[in-house]
Order: structure tokens, then C-alpha cells, then sequence
């Protein structure tokens, strides 16, 4: 078992278990590690992590936590274990791909029906002035492109399905 | 101090909270203007009065003065303290203010229409035997071009008059190729612009950017209150400014601040203002003067000791400058650091997000206008905060930065905290070897760097146990049974 975060934008995978009276994350190099928690009413307090303690305050909204930790603020997001299912083996059979930040369709080099390999652009956004090229997750056919040319978009619509594998 | 019984602050965020501190201090009441957008910010919890103003965006409300003015009136409020940005200079408003029998906390309408006029302000500033950057126009007489170019002496920055974007520019360091590249740049500028007349200017090498704070009152009098290196920019706004300028000989320093204080003496200049100047290869040249109170302001006060909005309030008012140049020193080192919701690593593009912590280093001077369960929207500028540090010279100011950064809690929006952390801990920050072009010189400091495998794990521990849904997940199997599983050890 997995869970799946994106920290800072890397994707990580991680489990928490219970241990003894604390719990331990077991990273995904295999190591485990001691953790625990302890923070007041307004999110400050100390990671106890493999016998040390650490300070650090963390605030939390839905499936984000923020955690300043040594002077900076990390941002981990708890993310949906179906979207990230067999990326594991480098690869991704994904069939859909969700917007990384609200924006805008810039430009749409490939159209429905079209074949596509992995890291095909399908779709320009632009979104907080820069410019991001959507890419085939691996290859397929695309099903459907879900925003023209123009359209803005929230974080996590999805921009582009492929068709399912067989 | 009862210069008025009332200021009204026709601005917003963490400069309308700066001021409504000074009046408060000061013992008059302190009223400000908002819009629903600020509702729940300091500057409007703060003051005396919040009045409400409305506009088609947030921006376009600050901007209204006739609306403004007509609040104030009806608020009895004695004087108009405009901040910086928004109305700040424009002359007109400052006219407006007046007529309507309210004091304008700034200099005369005259001198804002001066200094605004970018070409009139140069020439007044020639005129006055002060230095600008030397250059000759094509169009004022082309039989001489050539030889007025060659005049300026090298390097020479070469640039179509129509031009814009870089597009054409050449830079000459050989006398010898002047003609040729003259030539040549005719060519580009008539090729891209449809237009061959051309303008050349002294061009500085590594350019720093550095300004003087002046004060002048309405009996003649003006002092200048020591200078700023705001060199350290990006997009061509200042990030990192300081006080004293770490480029600057002593012998310079005295030259550059008698000159801005030689140009405000001369415009007859009252209230705060700065006269901003490049200076590279020993050399200064006047580019502007912003005529009113900056944004960098509190390092000057660091090192001053001296409270400028009350020095505005004072001048505003009628009352003398309370000191003499003499009396004016400077001590030890300032450094502020803007906090600004972007992230360095994608181009410094603008974040937004909910503060869902905010916790200002209680070590430093943190002038903020956001709190705790506010917002950072896209309505106005992306600056958060700006922490203030002094030292008793540049390496404990710069000592005090690095602890006033780390210990300043922000969470819920990206922010450049851990950029300028870097920034200011690399050798080139603190040899003070750098220009306005730094930023860009250096990609390995705006990239965020890889976290090490050990914060990465605490970072996910600290995330894990403080999410419900990974807490729940590791509640829902039983101490004894994780024991058996394969990460027991």
C-alpha cells in the first residue's frame, strides 16, 4: 500500500502505520522512520522524527498540508491513488490529464481521434503568464480534448482523455 | 504633535497600516479607505474609520479620487496621506485635494508635474549642472550626430529612437567602429521599426541602482537622509534594498547624496521624495525622482533612527524640519526584503492562496497588510510583507535577514522566502558584487534546489500525520498487525 503526495510538485510515495504508541512512515526507499506529532491549537509544535525533535508549524486545508520546517514552508498534497496508479513501473496508464494550476488553452497542435506516443504535446496552457505543454501520459488515442483554443480552465480539470486501453 | 486632528489614508495594505500607525502614535485619528476586497485586513481593523469606496475592479476604487475626496469631506478628515502608488503622483489629485480644503501629505502639485514629465525632469536636472547620462539625438542635428556620439565617449549604448524591446541596440566599446555600427543600426531600426533615425546614450556596465531620501519643508529648508541600493531587482521591481549602498566609496556616498539633495533644494522640493540614480564605473547619473514616500522607506529609518511619516506629517502641516543635515546619521546597516507571494522558479510568476498561518519574526520589523485567515488574491500586487533588519554593520544586518527570513512563518501561498534566502547567503550578496542584471545571471539561484532525502521524509511525516485521511489509514490497522508487516524492523 501507497499513499501518493506531491511535494512541491515531485511526486512522492510514502505509508503511515501505527508503531508501538507513535506511528513510522515507511518512505518509499524502503526505510522506516519514527514520527510523531505534537502541535498546539494554532499548528505549532514539534516532529518528533527518529528520536529528534524538530520544530515546526503546519497548517492544513482539505488534502494540503503546509509545513514549515527549518526556516521553509513545504506544501504536500495528499493525491488521488487512482490518477497516479501504475506510474510506478515509469510509465503511467492513465487515461486522463488534470490541469496542474488554473489557466488558459493557448494553442491545440493534436485533435480528437488523433494517435498519439508518450510526451506527444497535446495541449498548450498557459496559466499565471507561463506558458505549460500538456503531454500524452503514454501512448493512445485521444477521446477527448476537453477545452478550445481561448477557454480557461480550473486546477485539476481535466484537459485531455485518451481512450482506454483495451 | 496635533498638526491635524484627522489623516485619512487613500491606500491600502501594509503602507496604509504604516501610516495609520504614525498618526495614531501621534495622537490624531487615523481613517482609511477600502474596498470590499480588503475587508478583512489590517489596515481597515486598525484604523478609527473605514470607509467603504466601490469601483469596477478593486484597483479602479483606489483610483477614484473625486470618490475619495468626497469620503474624506464628509469624514472631516484634515489631511490626505496618499501613500505610494495609486494617486500618489498624480498632480492632479493633489490639486483636487487642496481646492477641497484638505491637506495633500506630499510636495506640491508643481513638482509632482515636474519629476512626471521623465524628459522635462532630466533637462531641469542639466539645467541645474547636475549629472545625467551623457547623449546626443540624431534628429537634433544629424550633420553632427556622429561627432556628438563620439563626444560621450565609450562604451556607447546605440538604440533606434523608434525602438523598443532591445530590438536594434548595440553597444560600442571601440571608437573606431563607431561609424559602422552606426550604419548597421540604422539598418536594424529600419528594418524592424520602418524608422533608421537613431539615439545614443553612455552606457554603464553593471549598473546599480541607487537612490537618496530627501526631505524639504516649506521654509526652504532640505536634507537629505542618506541613500539606498535598490539594486537587486527582477522584472524591474526591487526586491532586496539597503542602506548604506555596499558598491559606494565614502567619498561617493557624500557626492551622490549632496547631488539629490543639490536637485530637491532646486525644485524648491517640499515633503518626502527620492532621486534615483545609475551608478556604475564610479560614475552616477540622475534617472528619476519619485515624489513620495517609497516603499523602501523603513531602511532608511532603520539607520536614521527617524519616523517619515511623522516628517511628512510635520512638513505637511507648516512646521520646520526639526534638525539640520548635521544632525542627520546614519548607523550601522538596514537591510528589507520583500516578501512576495511568486514563485522564483517559474519566472517569478504571481501565487495566490489562502494565509492560512502567518507568524512575522518577532526579532525583526515586519510590516505586513495581510494577517492570519486572510487572503493573497490577484486583485493587487503580490507583495506580502517586508521584514526589516538592522545590524551594526552590513554582515550582522545581513545575519539578522537570514534568521528574520527563516523565522517568519508563512503558509498556504508560495512565496520567494526561500529564494531570498539563498540570494543573500551566496558570497556575491555578501561581497556586495552585484547589479541589476544579477538575478538574471544566476538561474542556479532561482531553481528550487532538490530536498535532501531526510527532509524529505520529515516533510512527508509531518504531512502524513497531520492529514485526516493517511491518519485515518494508519489508525485502521491495529500496533500489532503493522508489526508483522514488511517495514517492521
Amino acid at each position: 500500500m501507497h499513499h501518493y503526495f506531491s511535494l512541491d510538485g515531485a511526486i512522492h510515495r510514502a505509508w503511515l502505520t501505527q508503531r508501538g504508541d507513535d506511528y513510522a512512515l515507511l518512505g518509499e526507499d524502503g526505510a522506516t522512520h519514527a514520527a510523531a506529532l505534537y502541535l498546539d491549537s494554532k499548528g505549532e509544535g514539534y516532529l518528533q522524527f527518529e528520536g529528534q525533535n524538530l520544530y515546526v508549524v503546519v497548517a492544513v486545508k482539505g488534502d494540503v498540508a503546509w509545513v514549515h520546517l527549518d526556516g521553509q514552508a513545504y506544501e504536500v498534497s495528499l493525491l488521488d491513488p487512482i490518477t497516479h496508479l501504475g506510474e510506478e513501473a515509469g510509465g503511467s496508464t492513465a487515461d486522463v490529464v488534470r490541469a496542474p494550476m488554473p489557466g488558459a488553452v493557448i494553442d491545440v497542435p493534436k485533435a480528437v481521434g488523433d494517435a498519439v506516443s508518450h510526451g506527444d504535446v497535446i495541449v498548450v496552457i498557459e496559466s499565471m503568464k507561463l506558458e505549460t505543454a500538456i503531454k500524452a501520459p503514454r501512448d493512445g488515442v485521444i477521446a477527448e480534448i476537453a477545452f478550445a483554443k481561448g477557454q480557461s480552465f480550473d486546477r485539476d480539470a481535466i484537459l485531455v482523455r485518451l481512450e482506454a486501453l483495451a | 504633535m496635533t498638526a491635524f486632528k484627522s489623516i485619512l489614508v487613500a491606500n491600502r495594505g501594509e503602507i496604509a497600516v504604516r501610516i495609520l500607525r504614525t498618526a495614531k502614535a501621534l495622537g490624531m485619528r487615523g481613517l482609511v479607505v477600502f474596498h470590499a476586497a480588503d475587508r478583512k485586513t489590517p489596515a481597515v481593523e486598525m484604523a478609527d474609520e473605514a470607509i467603504e469606496i466601490t469601483g469596477s475592479t478593486p484597483v479602479a476604487a483606489y483610483l477614484d479620487g473625486a470618490q475619495i475626496i468626497e469620503k474624506a469631506k464628509k469624514a472631516r478628515a484634515e489631511a490626505i496621506h496618499p501613500g505610494y502608488g495609486f494617486l500618489s503622483e498624480n498632480a492632479g489629485f493633489a490639486r483636487a485635494v487642496a481646492k477641497a480644503g484638505i491637506v495633500f501629505i506630499g510636495p506640491a502639485p508643481e513638482s509632482i508635474d515636474l519629476m512626471g514629465d521623465k524628459v522635462r525632469a532630466r533637462n531641469f536636472v542639466q539645467q541645474n549642472g547636475f549629472p545625467v547620462a551623457p547623449s546626443a539625438i540624431e534628429d537634433d542635428d544629424p550633420a553632427t550626430f556622429v561627432a556628438r556620439a563620439k563626444a560621450i565617449g565609450t562604451p556607447i549604448l546605440i538604440k533606434p529612437s523608434a525602438g523598443g524591446g532591445g530590438k536594434g541596440m548595440r553597444i560600442v566599446r571601440d571608437l573606431s567602429i563607431l561609424e559602422e555600427e552606426i550604419t548597421r543600426a540604422r539598418s536594424e531600426g529600419e528594418r524592424y521599426f520602418g524608422d533608421g533615425r537613431l539615439y545614443v546614450e553612455r552606457y554603464v556596465e553593471r549598473p546599480r541602482h541607487i537612490e537618496v531620501q530627501v526631505l524639504g519643508d516649506a521654509h526652504g529648508n532640505v536634507v537629505h537622509l542618506f541613500e539606498r541600493e535598490c539594486t537587486i531587482q527582477r522584472r524591474f521591481q526591487k526586491i532586496i534594498e539597503e542602506s548604506p549602498a555596499p558598491g559606494l566609496t565614502p567619498k561617493e556616498r557624500k557626492r551622490i547624496c549632496e547631488v539629490a539633495a543639490g536637485i530637491a533644494r532646486a525644485a524648491g522640493y517640499k515633503n518626502a521624495g527620492t532621486v534615483e540614480f545609475i551608478y556604475g564605473g564610479g560614475e552616477f547619473y540622475f534617472l528619476e525622482m519619485n515624489t513620495r514616500l517609497q516603499v523602501e522607506h523603513p531602511v532608511t529609518e532603520e539607520v536614521t533612527g527617524l519616523d517619515l511619516v511623522a516628517e511628512q506629517i510635520r512638513v505637511a502641516a507648516g512646521e520646520k524640519l526639526p534638525f539640520t543635515q548635521d544632525d542627520i546619521k546614519s548607523k550601522g546597516a538596514a537591510i528589507e526584503l520583500r516578501l512576495y507571494a511568486e514563485d522564483p522558479a517559474k519566472g517569478f510568476a504571481p501565487m495566490t492562496g489562502p494565509i492560512l498561518a502567518f507568524r512575522p519574526a518577532e526579532y525583526a520589523r515586519v510590516d505586513a497588510g495581510v494577517r492570519e485567515g486572510g487572503e493573497v488574491t490577484s486583485a493587487f500586487d503580490p507583495m506580502i510583507a517586508k521584514i526589516i533588519v538592522h545590524g551594526a554593520d552590513r554582515a550582522e544586518a545581513i545575519e539578522n535577514a537570514q534568521a528574520a527570513l527563516a523565522g517568519t512563518v508563512l503558509l498556504g501561498c508560495k512565496t520567494n522566502s526561500a529564494f531570498l534566502q539563498r540570494f543573500i547567503a551566496d558570497p556575491m550578496f555578501k561581497s556586495g558584487d552585484f547589479h541589476t542584471g544579477t538575478i538574471d545571471e544566476r538561474p542556479d539561484l532561482t531553481a528550487d534546489p532538490e530536498p535532501s532525502a531526510e527532509t524529505i521524509a520529515q516533510v512527508l511525516a509531518a504531512g502524513a500525520l497531520a492529514l485526516k485521511p493517511t491518519r485515518d489509514a494508519a489508525d485502521a490497522v491495529p500496533a500489532l498487525h503493522a508489526h508483522l508487516g514488511a517495514w517492521r524492523n
